[in-house]
């Protein structure tokens, strides 16, 4: 799944968000209401290095906050400009952080939508 | 008293330069180790 | 005896009193333990503090570094002593902040002048004790006596978590007592138990060992406290919505930022507004000062130096208290309620925008009462290129010294017309000089990022916690530390740095039988009319340039420098008559260069004295003086040539 989206030639332009069902995606790229189990987390994301941070760095930033392999999340809210930030429950705590870092959190995705994002080759 | 004023306010200023000197020049890490020292000898 | 002798010297260990060479424990003397209290932010940690240690506070600095020391001093029923060290908020050892790094130094006892503690106090929130188990489970690595504080133990009981007190204190080998800080519950038991610990077994090892956990040891953690909090607390009955519900509302990307520019409007409306009346009460009462002074002395130096050295001095600064007072309980209110998390998301995307982290919201709202606040409150910013950017820019926001001096100019020069039928013109050049302040700030922001610390942002990562009422005595607490803190500055280095300046403005006296003001004699008349040639292709005047010195002071003092050079009796009193004596002699190109001016200036001793505390070092303050005078003296000169050329 998430390896067509990335191969496919509209991915830049696409107008209508993708629903999801199943499959994995980064965080980073769901819409609000996108909800799955972490699978995996510090894996690179799309967008890896445009983070200011080393990625085992982040890794364990992220881990600290709770983002943890088996940890159920879902987006709650999205920022008013181009809907980052985003807000995420982990289990029962909320968690803010921007799409950049999201992507480096991949989920196993039970249900929710993509958003789509304009800059999603890499 | 009048010639006594000039004396005493240049003596404020004059403690004043020392104290800015003191609390923006010094390293506050000299200021502990100074602190140290004259706790230890007390 | 002063509070800080009474703290001091630090007493030996009590691990080291109670094993000398392995012999016997003796019974506890009266002696003082060191207590370190040290959690999550938003854990209640600090509404614990003082709810141990009441209103015997002391905060001061950490040596070395500009992270706040909050300590106090606890007497048991029984006449046990104990100093509490208020620890800065950390999520984990693994320190990335300047505070975090305090907080791992002080645990590990590797701080520079500070004992190690005797005893940590873990504060855990009751209500989301996953992220608070992995905290403990680190700590116990060190292997110092430990007790961890179920805080905010009410809610959780409200809210129906279920937690085994007895399984969690065997499963994590510390003993764990419940409490409800902002009520004083629990207080007796924790004490209770820290007493036991410090007598117990674990008190003996004195080998501190830690390393900074990998990927590899962090999912571990997490396993190892999941599977703690799997067995010892079950699934609240009636969980948190509140929180999800004023969420959707606060968060929401309409409405939410709706509600937060309503309460930055209502926050400005009492800075501003409901701070004039105590304001002008400390003024008079400053003014009656002065005028008492002048008829009990007689004339002279001294008389001068108290009157308009140290009590107009330091009443131009004092003047500022309602106004951060009132600004410091909205900060701490909000932040109390959770609210400041959300603010930080919802400014996330604009402060990015300009290169700036979410956080900087904060300190740059500060600013707007006054740039020391909003250079201290950059604290809460991890990385240290945000936290240098926040700090350099935070002077370009509108402070309240610049109101004084915008007010006698736009009063003089701008037209009290109404434009667009409804609108006044002075407050819309008002508002226009509010606006500049922001986006240069922004602009400037943005530039440094782009130029000079290209790629490296921090990443916005953080925890909205549960939304809280403050506790009033809490916020009380809370504001009054921030009064005491600037009283203190205002009381010591400003005083100093006041009496300087009304030196340099004062010496050497006029000659006998000298026209003209005597400020025209001083140092700083000598420095303005230096600085004339300098100054000229802007369009100021020897008399401006004069005024720009004590004005190092604070801004507003070139109100009252403006009156004495002109000779106006009153000074900032009298900004009618000073207004009319302005609008005689200055172009109105030159007004205009002159607001222009101080819309950049860094013209204040305090702030620039500030930034080289925070940043321990008098490379940054350069840089801001630097950065500062350039764009103000080219925003001068523009705003000069383009006025002249309009025919102004």
């Amino acid at each position: 799944m998430l390896k067509r989206l990335q191969d496919s030639p509209v991915r830049s332009t696409l107008a209508a968000p993708v629903h999801m069902s199943g499959g994995v995606a980064p965080l980073g790229w769901g819409a609000r209401g996108f909800r799955g189990v972490v699978t995996s987390v510090g894996a690179g994301g799309a967008t890896r290095g445009a983070s200011g941070l080393e990625s085992s760095e982040l890794e364990r930033r992220l881990l600290e906050i709770g983002f943890v392999e088996g940890a159920r999340i879902e987006i709650l809210h999205e920022g008013a400009l181009g809907g980052d930030p985003i807000a995420v429950r982990i289990d029962d705590a909320r968690v803010a952080l921007r799409r950049r870092e999201a992507d480096s959190v991949l989920v196993q995705v039970e249900a929710g939508r993509l958003r789509p994002r304009r800059n999603l080759a890499a | 008293m009048s010639a006594v004023q000039p004396v005493i306010a240049y003596a404020l200023v004059a403690f004043a330069a020392a104290w800015v000197a003191w609390s923006m020049f010094v390293p506050s890490k000299v200021k502990a180790r100074l602190r140290g020292r004259v706790k230890l000898k007390r | 005896m002063s509070a800080e002798a009474a703290l001091e010297p630090p007493p030996p260990s009590l691990a080291d009193r109670l094993n000398p060479e392995g012999a016997p424990a003796q019974p506890l003397p009266i002696a003082v333990a060191r207590l370190a209290l040290i959690g999550a932010p938003n854990c209640g940690k600090t509404a614990l503090f003082n709810a141990l240690t009441g209103a015997r506070q002391k905060v001061a600095n950490y040596a070395g570094v500009t992270v706040e020391r909050k300590e106090g001093a606890i007497t048991a029923a029984d006449g046990w002593r104990a100093r509490v060290l208020d620890l800065p908020g950390t999520y984990s050892l693994r320190a990335r902040s300047p505070d975090e790094v305090v907080t791992r130094d002080a645990v590990l006892g590797r701080l520079q002048g500070e004992a190690p503690p005797d005893v940590l106090v873990c504060i855990a929130d009751a209500t989301n004790l996953k992220g608070a188990l992995r905290l403990v489970l680190e700590l116990k690595q060190v292997g110092r006596p430990m007790v961890l504080a179920l805080n905010m133990f009410d809610i959780a009981e409200r809210q129906g978590w279920r937690i085994d007190l007895e399984g969690l204190s065997r499963e994590l080998g510390v003993p764990v007592v419940t409490t409800v800080a902002t009520r004083k519950r629990g207080v007796d038991a924790l004490l209770a138990a820290v007493q036991g610990v410090a007598r117990g077994p674990a008190a003996r090892s004195s080998e501190v060992v830690w390393r900074e956990p990998g990927p590899v040891e962090l999912r571990t953690a997490h396993r190892e406290a999941e599977r703690i909090r799997k067995a010892c607390v079950a699934l609240p009955a009636r969980p948190d919505t509140l929180t999800g519900k004023l969420d959707s509302v606060l968060l929401h990307p309409v409405f939410g930022s709706v509600i937060l520019l309503g309460l930055l409007f209502l926050m400005f409306q009492a800075v501003f507004t409901w701070a004039q009346p105590l304001m002008d009460l400390i003024k008079a009462g400053f003014d009656h000062l002065g005028v008492l002074v002048g008829q009990t002395f007689p004339p002279g130096l001294l008389r001068s130096l108290i009157s308009e050295g140290v009590i107009s001095g330091v009443g131009s600064v004092l003047v500022f208290l309602p106004q951060i007072l009132i600004l410091f309980l909205f900060i701490i209110v909000l932040e109390d309620l959770g609210y400041m998390a959300r603010a930080a998301f919802l400014m996330d995307r604009v402060m990015g925008g300009a290169g700036l982290h979410g956080r900087a919201f904060i300190p740059l709202l500060s600013s707007f009462a006054c740039a020391i606040p909003g250079v201290m409150g950059a604290r809460v910013i991890d990385n240290k290129r945000d936290r240098l950017t926040t700090i350099l820019v935070a002077p370009l926001m509108t402070c309240s010294a610049r109101i004084p001096v915008y007010t006698l100019i736009i009063s003089a020069f701008i037209p009290n017309r109404t434009v667009w039928g409804v609108a006044s013109l002075q407050g819309l050049v008002m508002f226009g000089l509010y606006a500049a302040g922001i986006v240069s700030a922004l602009s400037v922001g943005f530039v440094i990022r782009k130029l000079f610390w290209r790629g490296a942002a921090e990443p916005f990562l953080m925890e909205l916690p549960a939304y809280k009422l403050p506790d009033p005595k809490n916020v009380l607490m809370g504001v009054w530390t921030r009064a005491k803190i600037f009283l203190t500055r205002a009381g010591t280095v400003i005083l100093a740095m006041m009496v300087l300046i009304w030196f340099l403005s004062s010496t050497p006296s006029a000659p006998p039988g000298a026209l003209g003001p005597a400020i025209n004699y001083s140092f700083a008349g000598l420095l303005g009319h230096a600085m004339e040639p300098l100054l000229a292709p802007i369009g100021f005047t020897w008399q401006m340039a004069v005024a720009l010195v004590p004005a190092m002071a604070a801004r507003e003092v070139a109100v009252a420098a403006l009156g004495t050079v002109y000779a106006v009796q009153g000074g900032e009193d009298a900004v009618g008559p000073l207004a009319g004596v302005l609008h005689a002699h200055w172009s109105m190109a030159s007004a205009l260069a002159m607001l222009a001016w101080f819309i950049f200036a860094p013209q204040c001793a305090s702030t620039l004295g500030v930034v080289k505390r925070e940043t321990n070092s008098w490379k940054w303050p350069a840089i801001m003086f630097a950065y500062m005078t350039a764009l103000a003296y080219a925003a001068a000169f523009l705003t000069f040539h383009i006025a002249r050329a309009a025919g102004a």
